[in-house]
């Protein structure tokens, strides 16, 4: 658009153009004193100079057809690049800053059971103070990754999870079910530890499941029944 | 109701899955990095217009290849 103004305003004012430039030109070659120029301004005069200037705005344009498509096709496929890239990365700083800044979290849940199991006296007493947790064994050995599965229970979102702890004298498994409550806030369904060797005691840090929001009958009692199924299953 | 009981005895993904993911993943961080590198380095060359776009494109298409094949190495060595 610019280059067709810029063009339209060459060729209105080629007449007052053409005699500033030719004595312009006539003044730089007495200057320099450029036996070339000199000759170039006194065979032809300006109209070399202004054949010139309209070459180099024509001569874009008037490209083949087949080239201007080839290059617009590449532009055109490297905008889509620079776009698809640049909303990946805001997808992928989105992903970031959910997964620190929100507690619906899989990690965030893990760190706030950990801390509450490692907090609680009774906890303590049954496997020794200084109590530590991990996730599953992974098969190199690392046990970084702990098991949870979020699914939907009366139309909300909730989130299992089980993890491990070992203090100093016995280990337990910590079995939890989290859910958001009306207010917004993260809050569990329950929160058992139950201990890996011999009194195998259940510690019931929270159990919120009388407070389900719409209770299902069998609720409370099919579950419970699946968890004791579940920690028999995994014995070690 | 809708017990989640299987999940905790999965069967995690495929070595094969695991190389995809990782040369997705490094192809994402190949082309941000070439996007701001790219960028910013042909911006200093003085390229504007089509010329910048078609540069940095390139550029960030050439990053995400690297990186997404050494992710896709690192993650196949790894598991």
């Amino acid at each position: 658009m610019s280059r067709l103004a810029l063009l339209r305003n060459l060729v209105t004012q080629r007449q007052n153009l053409l005699p500033t430039n030719f004595a312009r030109l006539k003044c730089a070659a007495a200057m320099h004193w450029s036996p070339h120029l000199r000759q170039e301004a006194s065979r032809d005069g300006g109209g070399s100079l202004q054949r010139s200037q309209d070459n180099t705005q024509v001569s874009t344009d008037v490209r083949p057809i087949g080239e201007k498509i080839k290059e617009n096709t590449k532009t055109a496929s490297y905008t889509a690049i620079i776009i698809a890239g640049l909303g990946v990365t805001c997808v992928m700083f989105f992903a970031i800053f959910r997964e620190l800044f929100s507690s619906e979290s899989p990690n965030n849940i893990y760190a706030d059971a950990l801390r509450r199991v490692v907090e609680d006296p009774r906890v303590q007493d049954a496997i020794g103070a200084p109590i530590k947790g991990f996730g599953e064994t992974s098969r190199r050995g690392r046990r970084q990754h702990v098991a949870h599965s979020s699914y939907e229970r009366n139309g909300k979102p909730h989130m299992r999870m089980q993890f491990y702890v070992q203090g100093l004298r016995n280990k337990a498994t910590v079995q939890l079910e989290s859910r958001r409550s009306d207010s917004g806030k993260l809050e569990y369904r329950y929160l058992f530890v139950q201990l890996d060797h011999y009194p195998r005691t259940t510690i019931i840090l929270e159990d919120n499941r009388a407070f389900d929001p719409t209770p299902e009958p069998a609720s409370a009692g099919s579950s419970f029944g699946n968890l004791a199924l579940m920690s028999n299953s995994r014995d070690k | 109701m809708p017990l989640p009981t299987s999940s905790f005895s999965q069967q995690g993904p495929t070595c094969f899955d695991k190389m995809k993911t990782g040369f997705i993943i490094g192809f994402c961080v190949g082309m941000a990095s070439g996007a701001v590198f790219g960028g910013f380095s042909a911006l200093r060359y003085g390229l504007r217009g089509r010329e910048l776009i078609n540069n940095v494109g390139k550029t960030m298409v050439q990053g995400g290849g690297t990186f997404g094949t050494f992710m896709a190495i690192g993650t196949g060595i790894r598991c």
